[in-house]
């Protein structure tokens, strides 16, 4: 029977179920051949396939789910808490305190406009803080005049891409619990949220909410429900959100009333098989959820650029084995991309192997300094044990350090970066003046020549579509982002000085994107959404005011073409509008915010080996990079405060109103042999050479004539 | 030295093998590192060399010419004809006017040259003058940036006492120049003997004409 | 020093300088992979068309001896081969003492099972004319079919006992001959098991006219089978697992390809474990479905309409399947060959061509193969594989009696017979060779070195994957390539 019932999932693994005949009888000579049978006898083979294989091994024990209060869930029906659960083994509140991802910043807050951004309404470097303008809500710091963002909010609306614990757990004002805290004051923005409705300041219920606790299930489950996780996020249950997390692993039902525990998936005991929860390392598809597309997703890739796809929107990487050439999406030249859209992720490699925990024995953690204290000392053999690590895994996970990684800089260059891996003296024959192209260059110079996917080009805040969105332009696409009939062209990104943790600068690939935004007030912060919103729109669509400015055609109607801010009129228009409802003193701003790329390289045959790539006029270094297809008010962006690239040339506008960065004759000090073009210098040689040609030619020709002459007078 | 070929009467020996060897291997990678530095400062221009084979090409190029000279001073040194090579203040006053003379005058007058020209005495005056500002200051210029830019890889220290490579690397680009304009006349002056290809066969037979203004017993 | 001698010394030294910089300067020739310059010329075939002016040919054999008047020595050379014989050299099987000669003529497989007793039906592929039964006469050199491998035409065509088939314009053919092309190879070669693509997996009708997705040498390139199956004297190099055991006549890759191909030296590294074959055929059976699993012990039941893929009456019940991924197991060239007469235990699947060779074999490689897995007769009592006689009018597909088919197939095989049967689970590997896909397709390193992926490294021998946990040379499974342990 057993035997039987192994063949019938061989079977069906090999896509034949329904073929196996369901009845044990034996399979040997067949009835009488006279009667006709309506359905033809299936094979009776108990080896039709390939061999079963060995389950893998689990390792991880039973785990008991537990509440907040350390009572099973199954009894009490409670919201899960893993804090509680895995801290049987596991130094939770160790893992929360030690955990960039979880603290979001909290922990490096700051007094507003006295953040390395210097932007005056940042209060810290994270997402819990600093601003951004591809999210746009600001964070309303405490004591504010008035309340934009409250922390209640800022979970519903960017908890989507926190963790959990952190801000979402703790007041930054008194470090007490979100939910044990009282309302102080109507403007305190840890207890308060704006109402949309009123646009006045509204009392957050805490208590019926709860807080968002660490949610280790999110990267250390193989199949966590992130969708459940962020639906709970945005409706306010927060203390829910752990356990929508569990929705696909069939511990948690959801219905009407809320989540319901699911007995029959639990042990006897009442705990749970770390197999139905899938426990492990985290995994590059951890990570994907939050940083866009890394992930081992296999052929054909197809993806969306949007905020849910940070790495992609933001840089154009895709971190993924599958081939480009049999990619989904409309790449142009796709035949001859005969190349994974990741190398690292196509050799195996997870994110974690780059961005380990610090105290992981089974990685060595980079000195932050240049200095080795015991010289004799190539390797240290006292190893962090493996049990120290399981009971405190150091979860401020080891980074890079590029320009929009603005958090716990504290750890910039703690990452294995390629010279930790790669010997690039090794391999570079080819290449002349070794040194100094590795000293002026960063990897990623020339192995990441062009990146695939489209990026954010620019957004414009100064008005919103009918959709109440930003206006936004890619680069890397022709025709509509995200439309299947554009083509993905891919872009090749810029070249610019980038200082590394040693303090050289080195050139490196990066990706500008613009911001363009009203400000208000002294110090300034953006308008608000909401007051943005009431001074365009009406109930009826743009407010009468806006479609007189902007109407171009006089139709009555704003196209896309039209709904753009270039002349000093219609910048005046807007602003009248923002100051009827309430804006002080109105004003656009810009901004640039450089990104780092480092992921989506290709194989090292892809690389940049043109050496005129960048030794010619106009090349990599110092050619012009197109930031924005218009300026919105003429206002030109300005670079955010707090990034590690150098831009040392010059933004401008041109006639037909693009704006353009164009590197500096020596970005970062780098003399580009051929990069300069004709200087003075070559004028002034050429004329030499040039003078010198036409004297002999005028001396040989007057030489000539003189001799055919006397040759004439001499006959 | 300098005598006479038996078989061609009149014709003096000027250039031994070795030096013509020497001149024209000089000539060669004089023209190849003008040819490929060209390439390397204006890539786009070029493009047929290809950028990374002209970096090499310069480089060889470079160290041909760089150990020749070398070699030449060795030779002309133990050989004690290197005297030939100094100008005195002589060349430059009377005799370099009167040359100078010569070429804006003289040669369209059909007047005979100024000067004799043997083996002894094969350098003209403006030619000793303007050899030796070549060869004591546009060689050592050439030579010294561009191993201070072949050099920028193991010895970036030593680049940054010569100002770096912008200093180094505008020096190099102007003595280039320089050259380029100086080979152009060079070769033109190559015509200015008794024949136009007089100069230029006596450099590759290693035999010419002797032009003696009267006869100067030795 | 005189001017003389250090003119000399000078000279040399600056010529010796040139010289060296100029051989620093020529780039050095890497070992690449230049497989076309191992191709051999594509020649124009002698036209033939003009000949035969006259002639009418009343049979095959006389064709045969129009052609040997020309080609004396043709018949001779074929009938010394595999293709007239249906034995190949003498061998010494694995699990047996002494040499012999094996081949169709006297093997077992799970397919239609045995020729012996069903000449006529099995013949028709024979490179002869008129294999009826045991009696057939191998020295007559007449008999040889010239024109199934040589003509051109695309007209000619066998029938029972390998007799041209009826209509077939002999003339017609004999005009066309020239070298033979793929369709006349895949005449037999596509169809074997009695129908397109249901053997091989790797070979099918599709190879007709393939395009470049489905083989990258016959599709992009237009090889010809014999281009790479290279034809001295009617010996075609290469051998089948399926009718020879031991790893003779054989070729590879590499026949053509450098031995370390690739620009990766970790892929060239893979090769010390990996066929070529594992990676670059992805998938077989591209296009055409093949047949995976075949049932005899459901054949004699009436069902009308059935899906012949599903079922036939006379055969039993089948599994087919398109773009089948291999399986992948060691083998290092031989394989423990079932030879008619071996016991077997019939508890267990009988392997009938098992690959030799396992993780600690040197020459073993992991190679892909397609597993036909069968369910067929044996005796009971002597515990042998039967041999049924299926074709004619006394044969099981006539009379659906398995009793006598048994029986009369026994006395043809010179096999015991009690009398009482069974069946007994088989499986049959197919080494696979063909439908090379492009480079761009082939197996990335997450098609293996992933969980759930392609390979079973347990079953292979390995601790665990071994881009973790070590290559087998590297944990000393193996001595290394030149019998050196790193």
């Amino acid at each position: 029977m057993s035997l039987r019932r192994a063949a019938l999932v061989a079977l069906a693994g090999l896509g034949l179920a329904g073929l196996a005949r369901a009845d044990d009888g034996a399979p040997s000579v067949s009835a009488d051949p006279a009667a006709p049978q309506a359905a033809p006898p299936p094979v009776t083979l108990e080896h039709a396939g390939p061999p079963a294989r060995e389950p893998r091994h689990e390792i991880h024990p039973a785990t008991p789910l537990l509440d907040a209060q350390g009572e099973p869930v199954l009894r009490s029906g409670r919201p899960v808490s893993f804090m509680r659960s895995c801290a049987g083994c596991h130094d939770t509140a160790f893992i929360a305190a030690h955990n960039y991802h979880a603290q979001a910043g909290l922990d490096e807050l700051a007094e507003p406009g006295r953040t390395e951004s210097g932007r005056p309404w940042d209060t810290g470097p994270g997402l819990f803080g600093r601003w951004d303008p591809l999210t746009y809500r600001a964070l309303t710091p405490p004591g504010a005049a008035s309340l934009d963002l409250g922390t209640a909010e800022w979970i519903q609306r960017l908890g989507a891409r926190h963790v959990g614990g952190g801000p979402a757990e703790r007041s930054r004002i008194d470090g007490q619990l979100l939910d044990a805290r009282g309302p102080r004051g109507a403007w305190d923005p840890d207890s308060h949220v704006l109402d949309p409705a009123s646009g006045e300041p509204r009392a957050w219920d805490w208590k019926a909410s709860g807080t968002v606790e660490l949610n280790c299930m999110l990267c250390h489950a193989a199949a966590p429900d992130n969708a459940a996780r962020i639906q709970a996020l945005q409706q306010g249950r927060f203390a829910w959100a752990s356990t929508a997390t569990l929705l696909g692993t069939g511990l948690v039902a959801r219905d009407e009333a809320g989540f319901r525990y699911l007995a029959a998936a639990f042990e006897p005991d009442g705990s749970v098989r770390a197999e139905r929860l899938g426990l492990g390392r985290a995994r590059s598809a951890s990570c994907r959820q939050c940083h866009g597309r890394a992930c081992r997703c296999s052929d054909p890739v197809v993806f969306e650029n949007s905020l849910q796809n940070w790495s992609a929107e933001t840089g154009g990487a895709i971190y993924s084995p599958a081939r480009a050439r049999l990619s989904g999406m409309n790449l142009a030249g796709k035949d001859g991309l005969d190349m994974p859209w990741d190398v690292h992720a196509e050799r195996l490699l997870e994110c974690s192997d780059c961005h380990h925990a610090p105290n992981n024995p089974a990685f060595d953690l980079k000195r932050a300094g240049p200095e080795r204290p015991l010289l004799h000392l190539a390797f240290d053999a006292r190893r962090t044990s493996v049990e120290d690590y399981l009971w405190r895994p150091d979860h401020e996970l080891v980074k890079g350090h590029t320009s929009q990684g603005t958090a716990a800089r504290r750890l910039d260059g703690s990452m294995r970066d390629c010279r930790d891996c790669h010997d690039a003296q090794a391999v570079h024959d080819f290449l002349p003046f070794k040194r100094t192209h590795f000293e002026r260059l960063a990897c990623e110079a020339c192995h990441l020549p062009r990146l695939l996917a489209p990026a954010r080009m620019s957004t414009d805040w100064t008005l919103l579509g009918p959709d109440r969105q930003p206006r936004v332009s890619h680069r890397g696409v022709e025709g509509p982002v995200n439309d299947p009939a554009s083509l993905v062209t891919g872009f090749e990104p810029a070249l610019l000085p980038h200082r590394t943790q040693a303090g050289s600068l080195r050139l490196a690939p990066h990706n500008l994107t613009s911001a363009w935004f009203w400000v208000q007030g002294e110090p300034p912060a953006p308008v608000r959404l909401l007051d943005l919103e009431r001074a365009l729109f009406s109930p009826e669509g743009y407010h009468p005011a806006v479609t007189a400015a902007l109407d171009a055609d006089g139709d009555g109607q704003l196209r896309e073409a039209e709904l753009r801010l270039d002349t000093p009129a219609e910048v005046a228009a807007v602003a009248a509008r923002l100051e009827a409802v309430g804006v002080r003193a109105p004003r656009i701003q810009a901004e640039l915010q450089p990104y780092t790329l480092g992921h989506g390289v290709p194989p090292a045959r892809w690389a940049l080996r043109d050496c005129t790539a960048c030794h010619a006029p106009g090349g990599r270094v110092t050619r012009a990079f197109a930031l924005a297809d218009h300026a919105p008010g003429g206002v030109l962006p300005r670079v955010v405060g707090d990034t590690r690239t150098e831009l040392a040339g010059r933004i401008s506008a041109g006639a037909d109103g693009r704006v353009t960065y164009q590197a500096a004759a020596r970005p970062g000090g780098a003399y580009v042999h051929g990069a300069q073009g004709l200087t003075w210098l070559d004028v002034l040689g050429l004329l030499l050479v040039v003078g010198t040609g036409v004297g002999v030619m005028v001396h040989g020709g007057l030489r000539i004539l003189v001799q055919r002459r006397r040759g004439r007078a001499g006959r | 030295m300098g005598s006479a070929n038996a078989s061609s009467p009149g014709l003096v020996r000027f250039y031994t093998l070795y030096e013509r060897l020497w001149h024209w291997l000089q000539a060669l990678s004089a023209v190849a590192l003008l040819l490929t530095g060209f390439a390397i400062a204006f890539p786009a221009a070029f493009a047929p060399l290809g950028f990374a084979s002209a970096v090499a090409v310069h480089h060889a190029a470079a160290w041909v010419l760089l150990v020749n000279a070398g070699l030449a001073l060795f030779y002309n040194l133990a050989s004690g004809l290197i005297r030939r090579y100094v100008p005195s203040v002589k060349d430059i006053f009377p005799l370099g006017m009167h040359h100078a003379r010569y070429y804006v005058l003289g040669i369209f007058r059909g007047e005979p040259h100024p000067f004799e020209r043997t083996p002894e005495k094969r350098l003209l005056p403006l030619q000793k003058v303007t050899y030796f500002l070549i060869l004591n200051v546009l060689l050592p210029l050439m030579a010294l940036t561009g191993l201070l830019k072949l050099g920028a890889d193991s010895q970036p220290e030593l680049l940054g006492w010569f100002g770096g490579m912008p200093v180094v690397a505008v020096l190099h680009r102007l003595g280039a120049w320089l050259f380029a304009a100086f080979l152009i006349l060079h070769v033109y002056m190559t015509t200015t003997g008794s024949t136009w290809w007089a100069n230029l066969r006596t450099m590759l037979t290693g035999y010419g004409q002797a032009e003696c203004r009267e006869e100067e017993p030795k | 020093m005189s001017a003389r001698r250090a003119g000399w010394a000078a000279a040399v030294l600056a010529l010796a300088l040139v010289g060296a910089l100029a051989w620093t300067l020529v780039p050095a020739r890497a070992e690449a992979d230049r497989p076309r310059e191992h191709l051999r010329p594509r020649l124009t075939p002698t036209d033939h068309s003009g000949l035969f002016e006259g002639k009418r040919f009343a049979d095959g054999p006389a064709v045969t001896r129009a052609c040997l008047e020309c080609h004396p020595r043709a018949a001779e050379e074929l009938m010394q081969t595999s293709h007239w014989l249906w034995l190949g050299d003498p061998e010494v099987v694995p699990g047996h003492q002494e040499p012999v000669r094996i081949g169709k003529r006297n093997l077992i497989n799970n397919f239609c099972i045995s020729i012996e007793g069903n000449w006529p039906r099995c013949t028709i592929c024979h490179a002869g004319y008129g294999w009826r039964d045991a009696s057939f006469d191998f020295s007559r050199a007449e008999l040889v079919d010239c024109l199934v491998c040589h003509d051109r035409s695309g007209t000619y065509s066998k029938g029972a006992s390998g007799l041209p088939a009826e209509g077939v314009d002999l003339l017609a053919a004999a005009r066309s001959v020239g070298r033979p092309g793929r369709d006349n190879c895949g005449a037999c070669h596509f169809s074997g098991g009695g129908g397109d693509a249901v053997k091989h997996g790797d070979l099918d009708g599709s190879l007709a006219r393939p395009v470049e997705r489905v083989d990258v040498h016959m599709g992009r390139e237009d090889f010809a089978c014999t281009e790479c199956h290279r034809t001295e004297h009617h010996r075609i190099r290469g051998r089948m697992i399926s009718v020879s055991a031991t790893d003779t006549n054989q070729f590879g890759c590499t026949a053509c390809h450098a031995a370390r191909p690739h620009a990766s030296t970790r892929l060239n590294d893979h090769l010390s474990a990996v066929a070529c074959q594992t990676c670059h055929l992805p998938e077989v059976a591209r296009s055409l479905p093949t047949k995976v699993v075949w049932d005899w012990s459901t054949a004699g039941a009436d069902v009308p309409q059935a899906d012949p893929h599903h079922y036939m009456k006379i055969k039993g019940s089948f599994v087919y399947q398109t773009g089948l991924v291999p399986e992948y197991g060691w083998f290092n060239g031989d394989v423990a060959r079932y030879l008619k007469g071996d016991p077997i235990d019939p508890t267990a699947v009988v392997h009938i061509n098992k690959p030799q060779g396992d993780i600690h074999d040197p020459r073993a490689l992991i190679w892909p193969f397609k597993i036909h897995r069968g369910k067929q007769p044996y005796d009971v009592e002597h515990r042998v594989l039967l041999v049924p006689k299926t074709v004619g009018q006394d044969g099981y597909w006539t009379t659906f009696d398995w009793g006598q088919a048994l029986a009369l197939g026994a006395q043809a095989a010179g096999l015991p017979f009690s009398g009482k049967f069974a069946f007994a689970e088989t499986d049959m590997h197919w080494n696979l060779n063909h439908m090379v896909a492009p480079k761009g397709r082939s197996l990335q390193c997450t098609d293996c070195h992933t969980e759930g992926g392609r390979m079973d490294w347990r079953a292979l021998g390995y601790p665990g994957d071994p881009a973790r946990m070590g290559g087998r040379v590297m944990r000393r499974l193996v001595a290394g390539p030149q019998g050196v342990e790193p």
